[in-house]
């Protein structure tokens, strides 16, 4: 199979993008933005180069009425993009978003049909995995349309996904996208990877002049949701320079439209103290109104006031729009000071006051300091101090000029006064993703630097210690490391040591733990104390033995298997887990339970 | 784009289409060939494809009332607002229609000279191109750049006839019987 393109798609937490470019073509690669066809109003369809990361479920009148039926359309059970993106303000009952957030949720069941989250009892439903599987099936639909001659199936596709996701995430991504019509090779890359390839583009050769062996890339990717770190370094290899993945950061979910609503928290007490009082409608439009004034107001030559309206409903719009008065001043101490804060080397976030009640919505950060979360990140992956750090942001809220100069600020503090250097610009920051993955999927053709990523975590087997069972205990369980942090793709480990009995024909069951800070163990290290903060528990891995070979057929009596784990990463980054017979060859692939693991908790 | 628009109302305004749609159906079951608008258009086939009933006009004053509201300013009377009450709320409007304007034509000045600076005017000029005022001659000054669309990407309509003049729906603040929803 020879693909004629390589397609980048960013699936993102509030918007999706997708980028082409051709293979083959000559010359350097040539990105495009693809259209995507979307319901914009009844009976109305346009192609947007975005669509927007929100799911209407429409209600049965409309969908007797077939008002969200294009005949040039395909029709999906909801409707996505720009209408369902305005409608998430008047009908949030009916609208899913931040489908992407769910999918990285353990607290739920990410198989189940759970969202519109707190949906009206008459909503029709669908689960995580679904949602993001339709906003697939759309995007994947729009390039068909696009190029019919060219099937998606045989281009070569790269999807990205937070560098924080974790694995059941990324296999819950790559479910919802085989589901959606990607082809079974499809590539998940990480998003501050794919913005460094989106730099690497943009910069062609001349990225050798910027950064030189031994200097470090510190990535910052603030979405509409979620925040994501990732640190690399350049590295020499055959004389040549190359980018090595060292580690990435927690998964955070503060994000622009965090800053958004705060803004809008403060305008509208602003205009209570003028004695305005704002309902519901004009809340959401005061939102919208702080998006578009949150850019001019951190601007480096703004003006020191802007004026915030919000229109006035039905028709009177001239006579019921109320104004109020916004100083610059205050807008920086509410943003630049509320999420970017100023911070010493080795402060981290702060804890939340426990409140005994846990809602079980998403899981948002306590602490919005971005910057706190940047130090942590920091101080648990150490930079020798002499090594110079680049700093290369991503997301959109980095086009207000103040939230930049803050960052890069706070990194200089962090690394004892020395500034970072400046990589990238602010232009295309909102398409940077999606290109910069179509770019990896055409350099990975075409030849051209290539990020060592390698696993971002290791990863370990929880096993109960044989021993005397003590009525109301649990056995001692201890965590093997069956992979190491940063195995690469295409590689695979045997753990030595263990042996672990399997009954045959029974489904055997493993707890699987993963560790960001354990750099240093191997194969086979066996951990018997750990702080739930270094190893987080993740889906349970399952499998079961089947009696298919001929060989233990003769001899029934003995129904079990020793075996050893071995792990590895598929050259299209998919991590695997195997048990492997120690007395033959034959090996059997250890699978996550997320469906049974969520069906027993509700 | 005004956040509030439209939605509140589908069902009720929809409601009536509908029913006007049913009748339209049996008077017409299968409308002939399509007519492609949208050069990105080359779906899955099987479907009843009606030829859009509507002027592209329309769309667009659709559009731009959907995304900036553009009619409820232009149909308010300003009598009895000052300026600055005018300006409030014209400085939102005016910013989305850019927006929507940009996004379907890539709006672009014509001419790549600027205002005030001196250009050769050739004899043969297209009139569509460049309007000469004052005394005509082989140079000029540039007291206007001229505008043109880069694009043309008109949303797409493909509603029933009976609906094609509507240009934004009734909004119905929706309740169920007693208790407010």
């Amino acid at each position: 199979m020879s693909s004629k393109y390589s397609v980048g798609i960013d699936l993102g937490t509030t918007n999706c993008v997708v980028a082409y470019a051709e293979l083959d073509a000559g010359g350097p690669a040539k990105l495009d933005i693809l259209k995507i066809p979307q319901v914009v109003a009844p009976h109305e369809g346009e192609a947007l180069s975005s669509l927007s990361s929100f799911l209407y479920v429409p209600e049965e009148q409309e969908v007797a009425s077939a008002a969200y039926e294009l005949p040039d359309y395909p029709s999906y059970p909801t409707v996505s993009g720009a209408l369902a993106r305005r409608l998430s303000a008047d009908r949030p009952g009916r609208v899913i978003s931040a489908a992407k957030s769910w999918l990285c949720h353990a607290g739920v069941d990410r198989c189940a049909a759970i969202l519109p989250w707190e949906a009206d009892s008459d909503v029709q439903k669908f689960s995580p995995v679904t949602a993001s599987k339709l906003l697939l099936r759309q995007m994947a639909d729009a390039w068909q349309s696009s190029f019919p001659d060219a099937p998606l199936q045989e281009q070569q596709v790269t999807l990205t996904v937070p560098a924080s996701f974790d694995i059941t995430a990324r296999e819950l991504t790559r479910e919802a996208a085989l589901g959606a019509g990607l082809p079974a090779d499809f590539i998940l890359l990480e998003e501050p990877q794919a913005a460094v390839y989106h730099w690497l583009e943009k910069t062609g050769d001349h990225w050798r002049e910027q950064v030189a062996e031994g200097e470090q890339l510190l990535v910052c990717d603030v979405g509409g949701g979620t925040t994501d770190l990732s640190l690399m370094r350049v590295e020499q290899e055959q004389g040549d320079l190359v980018l090595r993945r060292q580690a990435v950061g927690r998964h955070l979910l503060v994000g622009g439209d965090n800053m958004d609503l705060a803004l809008a928290h403060f305008v509208a007490e602003k205009f209570a103290q003028q004695g305005t009082r704002l309902d519901a409608w004009q809340s959401v439009a005061l939102w919208h109104s702080c998006r578009q004034a949150k850019e001019s107001l951190l601007a480096e030559d703004g003006s020191q006031t802007e004026t915030i309206s919000v229109l006035g409903r039905g028709s009177k719009l001239i006579g019921g729009t109320v104004s109020t008065q916004v100083s610059r001043d205050d807008v920086q101490q509410l943003l630049v000071e509320g999420f970017f804060p100023e911070c010493e080397a080795g402060s981290r976030p702060e804890a939340a006051a426990p409140t005994g009640f846990q809602e079980l919505g998403l899981p948002f950060e306590t602490d919005s300091a971005i910057t706190r979360h940047l130090s942590a990140f920091l101080a648990d992956n150490p930079i020798d101090d002499d090594a110079q750090v680049h700093l290369l942001l991503n997301g959109g809220v980095f086009k207000a000029d103040a939230l930049r100069t803050r960052i890069y600020q706070v990194v200089g503090q962090l690394r004892s006064g020395t500034a970072p250097g400046q990589l990238g610009d602010v232009a295309d920051l909102d398409h940077a993703v999606a290109r910069g993955a179509a770019y990896y999927g055409w350099a990975k053709q075409q030849g051209g630097i290539r990020i060592r990523a390698g696993t971002a975590r290791s990863y370990y087997v929880g096993i109960e210690t044989a021993g005397l069972a003590v009525p109301g205990m649990p056995r001692p369980l201890q965590a093997v490391c069956v992979v190491p942090f940063g195995l690469e793709e295409g590689s695979d480990v045997q753990v030595p040591g263990r042996e672990v009995g399997l009954v045959i024909g029974r489904p055997a069951r493993f707890r699987f733990f993963a560790a960001a800070d354990r750099k240093d163990d191997v194969p086979g290290t066996t951990l018997r104390n750990w702080s739930e903060q270094e190893l987080i528990e993740t889906s349970p891995l399952e499998v079961t033995l089947e009696n298919v070979d001929e060989a233990t057929e003769d001899s029934p009596a003995d129904n079990f298997v020793p075996v050893r784990f071995s792990g590895r990463v598929s050259e299209l980054g998919v991590l695997e887990l195997w048990c492997q017979s120690t007395r033959d060859d034959r090996q059997w692939k250890l699978e996550f339970t997320v469906r049974e693991e969520a069906e027993a908790a509700t | 784009m005004s956040l509030g628009v439209a939605c509140k109302a589908f069902w009720a305004a929809l409601f009536n289409a509908d029913v006007a749609a049913k009748i339209q159906q049996a008077m017409n079951p299968d409308a002939g060939s399509r007519e492609s608008t949208s050069e990105r258009a080359a779906p899955p086939p099987a479907k009843a494809a009606p030829q859009p009933t509507r002027s592209d006009a329309l769309t667009l004053l659709s559009a731009l009332q959907r995304e900036a509201r553009f009619l409820d300013l232009v149909q308010e009377s300003l009598d009895g607002y000052d300026d600055a009450q005018v300006g409030g709320a014209a400085r939102e409007v005016l910013r989305d229609c850019r927006k929507t304007l940009d996004r379907m034509f890539a709006i672009q000045p014509l001419s790549e000279h600027d205002e005030g600076s001196a250009i050769d005017v050739e004899s043969d000029h297209s009139p569509h191109r460049v309007r000469v005022v004052g005394t005509a001659g082989d140079r000029g000054v540039v007291t206007h750049r001229g505008w043109q669309a880069s694009c043309c990407e008109v949303p797409v309509w493909q509603g029933q006839s009976v609906d094609s003049l509507v240009l934004s729906p009734t909004e119905v603040e929706g309740h169920s019987t007693g208790a407010a929803s």
